[in-house]
């Protein structure tokens, strides 16, 4: 291959990198709101994305609903999902803040068992099958510099980027964000201060839904919608989470970025099965060098210092 | 309290692993202890249920046409079938099924290189006559798998039909996209060469995971390469994937040319705009609508539109053959015994079977008692070029035939 042309095929690759990047930073955006509000991994997260995707299927390529439309339902379902999710893994656990070790045991299986039947249920309902959706921009890709970019990948960026910018600027700028990082870094200071934890924690697990669904949403029309999403997703989803930083929402981005860019370079160069191990090798590396993640704060594992997990 | 939560979560997870395990599993309704049993192994699900399903309807069709007819030396036949979700992990738990409950005569191994690939050892153990369209050379050796018998092209002749379609489409540097499991790699390299002699130039091959869901930069290393035609050889999902990476890539006037075992409505019905005009799905000739040059009998079709809408007629009638062929073997034999049946099958050579035998593979197969591949079969009238579109009413498409040689 010419220089030339390898630099169009690496530039390729990045470009749809950052776009497929952009599903798995949503994905670790919502981990990190989960781990941080209650110091739970909700491994029943990807099962969202699955649901999103499938919902997809049905909404924009069977019923041939608008777009906005099939993103507002999928948004609530996502939200519901995350109500679900909460309420059959955790809620009737948590009974006080802080009680970190025995939470994390208990909810680990629990969040582990939802995210089985929930597989086992789509599995029984739509079979192994794959699902083509068509694509909700134009498929045309545009030519810049001899690098064809696929308007899908710059919509999937774009729209990350921003749920990213508005939840910082929310948790930063705003009072209920305020109490929102309360909860994040004092829980039983915040309970003292009137803020209901649990009802935060909720919250947080319907919001990580809603983005998981939007996820799903998002990447349907590159990956087709099949019952095999799950796990791809919730791997490279917590590769994102962790190399960005426990507890940090721009980490999860960059976070999703990196492995995104990492699975669509490796054929470039080498066999298209070493990607999943060279992001693990770097998800070890980070982790091992920086345990609290590359944009992670201080912490057992870069959450709030309450939070040890 | 909270034990008893933790415990009814695990609950929940059991059952709904058990509800899962179960696969689909069909048996017709004759089980007389005289009825010759015949079994099939098929996708019902997954990547390679495109092709399953409408091969098992094309079983199905056959055994009815076969009990209708006054069954097989006098017996009538009973098909068992189990699905395996496009998952060669569950072959053991199926062969073990199949094969000890019902004394197969015939067991249909799946098309799928890794799940025949799996079947075919235990069918071999188990005396059980197998059948598949996979063309694996190690599965054709009558030594190892004396009961093994393959109705498909072998790899030279799959690569001979393809040089044949890239020159029909005026290919002058190809560019190959498949899948990376072991027998199509190694079909491919018999392609890749078969390319190069034939005075093409095969500038750049890709094999990808069956599973792949973005091959956008596979298709640019592609288009880098300077091919002006690419051949893909892929399941029919992972087809679907590759056209859109395809036709993502901005990549005016390149000819796509799609491998037979990914002919459906849906991969041909959804060729996107952008390439459609150049894009050629090479199959085989039941393949093409009988305006155009199909020959699969009507009254077969009618058989298999029994069991519900015909999905695509040549795979059903590829169906009909795979257990056709066996049945033609006990005939002559006069027996079911599957080392007679065999021996029959062995020492045929070159005399064609009756017109009726076989609706879409070649006839004579060709086997010998050392290979049980169709190695010595003619099969320049096998293929045919077919174009996107909407399927007709039998799951056939517009095209033109292909002859090769």
């Amino acid at each position: 291959m010419s220089s030339g042309n390898q630099v169009s095929t690496i530039l390729a690759a990045i470009t749809s990198g950052l776009g497929t990047g952009s599903a798995y930073a949503l994905l670790g955006l919502g981990l990190t709101l989960i781990l941080a509000a209650s110091g739970v991994f909700n491994l029943a997260q990807s099962s969202v994305v699955l649901g999103g995707s499938l919902a997809t299927y049905g909404l924009y390529q069977i019923l041939h609903w608008p777009i906005l439309l099939a993103v507002a339902i999928v948004a609530a379902g996502g939200a519901i999902a995350g109500f679900v999710s909460y309420w059959g893994a955790v809620g009737f656990i948590f009974k006080r803040p802080g009680i970190a070790a025995e939470l994390t045991e208990a909810t680990l299986v629990t969040t582990l068992g939802l995210y089985l039947a929930f597989g086992s249920i789509m599995t029984l309902s739509f079979g192994a099958d794959v699902y083509p959706v068509r694509s909700y921009v134009s498929s045309e890709a545009h030519d810049i510099g001899g690098v064809p970019i696929q308007p899908i990948y710059v919509v999937m960026l774009v729209v990350t980027i921003v749920i990213v910018i508005a939840i910082e600027t929310f948790t930063r700028r705003s009072k209920a964000g305020l109490f929102l990082r309360m909860t994040f870094e004092d829980s039983e200071g915040a309970e003292m201060q009137g803020v209901s934890v649990r009802r935060v924690i909720m919250i947080s697990f319907a919001v990580a839904g809603v983005l998981a669904a939007i996820g799903g949403l998002m990447i349907v029309p590159v990956t087709s919608a099949s019952t095999s999403v799950a796990d791809s997703f919730g791997l490279y989803g917590f590769a994102a989470m962790a190399i960005g930083g426990y507890g940090s929402f721009v980490g999860a981005l960059i976070g999703g970025l990196i492995v995104g860019v990492i699975e669509a370079l490796v054929p470039v160069w080498f066999n298209v099965q070493l990607a999943p191990l060279i992001v693990y090798a770097l998800l070890i590396g980070v982790l091992v060098i920086r345990p609290r993640g590359l944009f992670g704060r201080a912490g057992a594992f870069g959450a709030s210092s309450l939070r040890e997990v | 309290m909270r034990h008893s939560h933790v415990g009814a979560s695990v609950g929940v997870v059991i059952v709904a692993f058990a509800v899962a395990a179960c696969s689909s599993a069909g048996t017709s309704s004759n089980n007389a202890a005289d009825t010759v049993q015949v079994c099939a192994d098929v996708s019902l699900s997954g990547a390679y249920a495109a092709v399953d399903v409408p091969v098992l309807a094309g079983l199905k069709a056959t055994v009815k046409d076969v009990n209708a007819a006054g069954g097989l030396l006098g017996h009538q036949v009973a098909l068992h079938y189990l699905d395996d979700h496009s998952d060669a992990t569950r072959v053991p738990a199926i062969a073990q099924e199949l094969f000890t409950k019902y004394k197969c005569l015939v067991v249909f191994a799946n098309n799928s290189g890794t799940i025949t690939g799996a079947l075919v050892p235990f069918a071999s153990r188990a005396k059980v006559i197998s059948t598949s369209a996979v063309p694996t050379p190690a599965l054709s050796v009558a030594k190892d798998y004396p009961y093994n018998f393959v109705l498909n092209a072998t790899n030279p002749q799959q690569a001979a039909a393809f040089l044949a379609a890239a020159k029909r489409v005026g290919a002058k540097k190809v560019g190959l996209l498949y899948d990376n499991n072991t027998a199509t790699t190694a079909l491919m390299q018999t392609v890749r060469s078969a390319l190069t002699s034939g005075g093409l130039d095969a500038v750049d091959a890709e094999g990808v995971d069956s599973t792949a869901t973005n091959l956008t930069v596979q298709a640019v290393k592609l288009k880098n390469a300077g091919a002006d035609t690419v051949i893909v050889q892929a399941n029919p999902v992972l087809l679907l994937t590759a056209q859109r990476a395809l036709a993502s890539v901005n990549w005016a006037g390149v000819k796509i040319i799609s491998s037979p075992n990914a002919v459906n409505a849906q991969t041909l019905g959804s060729v996107p705009s952008s390439i459609a005009a150049n894009y050629y799905a090479m199959g085989y000739r039941g393949n093409l609508s009988s305006s155009v040059g199909g020959g699969i009998p009507q009254t077969f079709a009618n058989s298999v539109a029994s069991f519900g809408k015909v999905v695509n007629l040549n795979l059903s009638a590829q169906g009909h053959d795979y257990f056709a062929v066996v049945f033609w073997g006990a005939e002559q034999a006069k027996s079911l015994d599957p080392s007679k049946i065999a021996k029959v099958l062995e020492s045929n050579g070159s005399k064609p079977l009756p017109n009726d035998t076989l609706y879409v593979e070649p006839s004579p197969p060709g086997y010998t008692s050392t290979e049980h591949s169709m190695a010595k079969a003619d099969l320049s009238k096998y293929w045919s070029l077919l174009r996107p579109g909407k399927a007709d009413q039998n799951g056939q498409f517009n095209g033109e035939p292909l002859t090769v040689g």
